[in-house]
């Protein structure tokens, strides 16, 4: 190791004067209560996972209050009803508003840092979605003590909570509020996924990059391809229970069944959405503690690869009772067992790690959480396999086997690992590390706390004991398992309070924590401080910091990329996907009012509409979308800053358009988004068809109207389409304006408009109605995921045109066109394909 | 400025990285889908397809997947090509060649396991 500054560094020291007090003056964190206006990922993350704790400590006193319930049997502390809402509230809580957001609050907080990123490339965006969270979150969850909390269960199936079974708002809170949320988890996947792809540091190419940014990748895609089907799922049955389309009312040809398909598409990956980013910190940790890097770096990508993709092939084992033929269940409970073998191989590469170090792998709190979780999700992987195996399944089904096989899973394969990234971050994320003393304490208290909780209701399950049951029979010999059960909740409740009391009195949030205490090998151990790293690294192996001696002082010193601010703002580097060569410099917005008031508003447009007070809830919708609005217009910078050096000889530009640009990737990503909920729309509408046929035009129903109704709709589209084209060759050259690009997007907008007016139209002249069966209700359906296309395009539309007439849009500053014409090809693909299936589909089975 | 067009690159080694799995979720989709939807019309007395008609749909079905990734597996560097991937990098390529190959290699588990139970259970027949 030299210690003198080496010449082949890209930027020479000493850096010039004030560019350190410049580059903390740009990055500083607003003062006292403006602190919320922040954007920054260090900050609102630590925000986001601080609230997601507190989700898992208010439904964990649920847990405890029904466990106290249930301690002994003919119990009457909690009333029926009141311990429905609680099983509800607690699992929805505990999936919804802890599991997920929980470690999505992860990579905004640790992605950045790994990556030598100084934030993620849309910070308000992140902002915007965490306020909404917490917000939502806690309105939901505080239904539970006015006695409005939903009842149905987590998965909440119909009939159950159809309008006649479940009266009352309680299940609309569910609905909206955790429909609201998913958008919000949408909204950091997106971040997430443009973040882990494009914001790496030179020379960190795929084959380098941190196994949780692997596991962040793909937990981001596979949020974008599984939450839009409960998204459809939750505002199907919400139009269901307010206007009474009967998606799932088997007497007018829907179908309860179609909601468990939908729900457990979603629901299946979620499980993994939840886990494997889990795998992932442990990958982190693992060499560290071992002095060694990870055994099988390639065997774990792929393991996450194909169990995130595999996942999306299991949801039907979650129906195996449910009358589904017995060959459809094995292709599921085949594709079950296949997905056993990646989690395997990810656990092999650990144990190997651990055995490989030539040094002895160091036990600390975190090593201790990261052994449990193995020992516990172990377990909870051969009971998963015991009920992916059909006749198993039918004698457990709904019984405590099964409440015990999925806290095996989830407290095993994500709250232990959790605990262990405390321990193990938090002088990342704060001045001082937690105690490793009380440490222990409350790794034995968790850990035996809750094997004895949990490993007995296997047993109470096998001899029969319901899931759900607000109390049960003494006579029936489950007294004595249930007592232990309580205890070791109890116990489990000691370590996280103790848990807690270590938090209070050793995390110290801010910067200038011990510099990497555990001698760890990856870039968010670099010295670091509101701009993140004084300069971005340039990578050159999986753990630079072993690798790279010097690495930390030189990127201290400024010696590598971006030392400065030269844009005079926000920024970082954006690298080209796959090889990480630099590309341009991003410029980012500072902190603001826009997202936390967009938040509040979407999230009281929401909640007021819940509870049916309409008016205000519209105007709090019109406020949310003017405050996006505000946000937005403060976007799209244009390309006044020309080029900058960033060291090392390379000059790069401040401003890109088109495919290579962030903005354009995340249209991209919105668009899968968009797509699959389209896609699942697809999959009910056939799906009801196979159903009940019999409803279907034009036996059933009355016929599709005559053909010069969609085709006229097809033939809008088609025109606006061109039109967009049309107003990309004619925007103006820098610096001017031309009246010909307003004109050509307003009629383009008008086009779509109309088009939604044709099919409306048509439909309702022949008669149909969207109550009358399962075929309306899927047809009308169908121009309401148009409408709400089309809604968007409106406003997208004059917001574009505003950008015009400011002066904000021409042929060089055009993200904002280029975004509204993507989006605007995507919808009238997605319309025609509509057209295709709502008035072919009929005429090809009728 | 407006930057050129690097998608390709990005989306072509993404489809080829995951192209067994893809397959995969084409098979899983190409049995399910019609056996359900013809043993639900069955089952409902509307159509008389012969069960035996199914199972085989299914096997053939299988069949030609599994040849699908064994071609890939066999000659990946064809199916970059198709999809224009290419990696500069030289770890980048030999990392995504063998992920490719080992995603294959469990795709390919998982559409035999799948397509064996048509072998032994009757395709029609409710548990209940
Ligand atoms: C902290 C310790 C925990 C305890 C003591 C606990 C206890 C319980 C109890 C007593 C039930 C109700 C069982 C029934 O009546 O059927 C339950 C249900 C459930 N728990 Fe937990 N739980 C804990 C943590 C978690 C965690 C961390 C998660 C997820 C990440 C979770 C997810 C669920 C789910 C999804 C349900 C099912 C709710 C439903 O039936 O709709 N739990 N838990
Ligand atoms: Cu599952």
């Amino acid at each position: 190791m030299e210690n003198q500054p080496r010449s082949d560094l890209p930027n020479k020291t000493p850096r010039p004067k004030g560019e350190l007090e410049e580059l903390k003056r740009i990055w500083a964190t607003p003062r006292g209560w403006r602190i919320v206006t922040t954007v920054n990922n260090t900050e609102i993350g630590l925000l986001y996972i601080g609230v997601a704790f507190l989700f898992f400590l208010m439904a964990g006193v649920l847990a405890l209050l029904m466990r106290t319930q249930l301690a002994t049997g003919n119990n009457d502390f909690i009333g029926q009803e009141l311990y429905n809402q609680m099983f509800t509230v607690h699992g929805t809580t505990m999936m919804f508003l802890f599991a997920v957001p929980a470690v999505e609050a992860l990579g905004v907080l640790l992605l950045p840092q790994m990556l030598a990123a100084r934030d993620l490339p849309f910070p308000r965006l992140s902002a915007f979605a965490i306020w909404a969270y917490v917000i939502g979150g806690l309105v939901f969850f505080s239904t539970i003590l006015y006695d409005l909390a939903p009842d149905g269960g987590w998965f909440m199936y119909p009939p159950l909570t159809l309008k006649e079974y479940s009266p009352g708002d309680n299940a609309d809170f569910w609905l909206l509020g955790i429909g609201f949320i998913e958008i919000s988890a949408i909204a950091g996947a997106i971040e997430i996924v443009v973040g882990a792809l494009r914001t790496r540091p030179p020379g960190m190419t795929l084959a380098k990059m941190p196994i949780f940014a692997w596991s962040m990748l793909i937990f981001a895609s596979m949020i974008m391809f599984a939450f839009p089907a409960v998204i459809l799922a939750t505002m199907m049955l919400e139009i269901e229970r307010s206007f009474g389309w009967p998606f799932f009312t088997a007497a007018k040809g829907g179908d309860s069944l179609l909601w468990q398909h939908l729900f457990w598409f979603f629901g299946h990956p979620e499980v993994y959405i939840i886990f494997l980013p889990a795998a992932g910190l442990v990958s982190m940790m693992v060499p560290t503690m071992a002095r060694t890097p990870l055994v099988g770096y390639r065997l774990i990508v792929i393991a996450l690869i194909a169990t995130g993709f595999f996942s999306f092939g299991l949801w039907v084992h979650h129906m195996f009772t449910t009358g589904i033929p017995a060959l459809s269940l094995a292709f599921f409970s085949a594709a079950s067992m296949a997905v056993a073998i990646p989690s395997g191989i990810q656990v092999f590469s650990w144990i190997a790690t651990i055995a490989a170090g030539r040094k002895k792998f160091r036990i600390t709190t975190a090593s201790l959480f990261i052994l449990g979780f193995l020992f516990i999700f172990t377990i909870g992987g051969l009971t998963g396999v015991m009920v992916a195996m059909v006749p198993f399944d039918f004698q457990v089904h709904d019984t405590y086997f099964v409440v015990a096989h999925f806290h095996y899973v989830l407290v095993g394969g994500m709250v232990f690992p959790l605990f262990a990234t405390f321990y193990y971050w938090a002088p990342q994320a704060g001045r001082s590390m937690l105690s490793e003393r009380l440490g222990r304490w409350v790794f034995w208290l968790m850990f035996s706390g809750f094997n004895i909780a949990f490993f007995p209701m296997h047993l109470t399950g096998l001899r029969g004991m319901p899931r759900r049951v607000w109390t049960y029979p003494s006579e029936l010999g489950w007294d004595t398992l249930n007592l232990i059960s309580t205890i070791g909740s109890y116990i489990l409740g000691a370590g996280v309070l103790l848990f807690v009391i270590d938090l209070v009195l050793h995390f110290r949030p801010g910067r200038g924590g011990p510099e990497n205490p555990w001698q760890a090998g990856t870039l968010e151990w670099l010295p670091n401080d509101v701009y993140s790293n004084r300069s971005i690294p340039l990578v050159t192996s999986r753990e630079p910091l072993w690798d790279q001696p010097n690495l930390a002082d030189d990127v201290k010193e400024g010696r590598y990329y971006l030392p400065n601010a030269p844009t005079g703002g926000r920024e970082t580097l954006v690298t080209s996907p796959i090889d990480a060569k630099p590309q341009y410099v991003i410029q980012m917005p500072t902190s603001g009012w826009s997202p936390l008031l967009a938040a509040i508003f979407t999230a009281a447009f929401f909640l007021l509409l819940t509870v049916k007070l309409v008016t205000i809830s519209i105007v709090c919708g019109i406020l949310a979308i003017a405050f996006c609005l505000i946000w937005a217009w403060a976007l799209d910078p244009g390309p006044s800053k020309g080029l900058v050096d960033i060291g090392g000889g390379i000059s790069l530009p401040t401003y890109v358009s088109g495919p290579s640009s962030h903005s354009w990737w995340a249209m991209i990503v919105l668009m899968f988004v968009a797509g699959s909920l389209y896609l699942s729309y697809v999959f009910s509408y056939l799906f009801l068809w196979t159903v009940s046929p019999d409803t279907w035009a034009p036996s059933g129903s009355p016929a599709p109207p005559d053909l010069g109704w969609p085709a006229a709709a097809a033939l809008l589209l088609l025109a606006g389409s061109a039109l967009i084209v049309l107003t990309e060759r004619m925007l103006p050259p820098a610096g001017t304006k031309r009246m010909a690009v307003p004109i050509a997007i307003f009629l383009a907008v008008a086009c779509l408009v109309g088009s939604l007016g044709v099919e409306l139209a048509g439909h309702w002249r022949t008669g149909l109605s969207p109550t009358a069966n399962a075929y309306g209700a899927m047809v009308y359906m169908g121009a309401a995921l148009f409408g709400q296309l089309a809604f968007t395009l409106v406003i997208f539309g004059g917001f574009t045109i505003a950008r015009h007439f400011a002066g904000k849009l021409d042929r060089e500053r055009r993200v904002t066109f280029d975004n509204m014409a993507l989006l605007y090809h995507y919808t009238v693909g997605q319309s025609l394909f509509g057209l295709a299936l709502v008035h072919g589909f009929p005429r090809l089975v009728g | 400025m407006k930057a050129g067009n690097d998608n390709g690159p990005i989306a072509g080694a993404i489809l080829f990285l995951l192209i067994g799995p893809i397959i995969w979720a084409a098979h899983l989709l190409l049995v399910y889908g019609p056996q359900s939807a013809l043993c639900a019309f069955r089952i409902a007395g509307r159509t008389q397809v012969d069960p035996w008609l199914i199972s085989m749909l299914v096997a053939g079905v299988t069949v030609i997947a599994m040849a699908a990734v064994m071609l890939t597996l066999w000659r990946p560097r064809r199916v970059a090509r198709i999809f224009r991937f290419d990696a500069a990098a030289n770890d980048n390529r030999s990392f995504i060649l063998s992920s490719m190959r080992w995603l294959g290699v469990l795709a390919l588990i998982g559409i035999a396991l799948a397509g064996a139970t048509t072998l032994i259970l009757d395709p029609c027949a409710q548990l209940r």
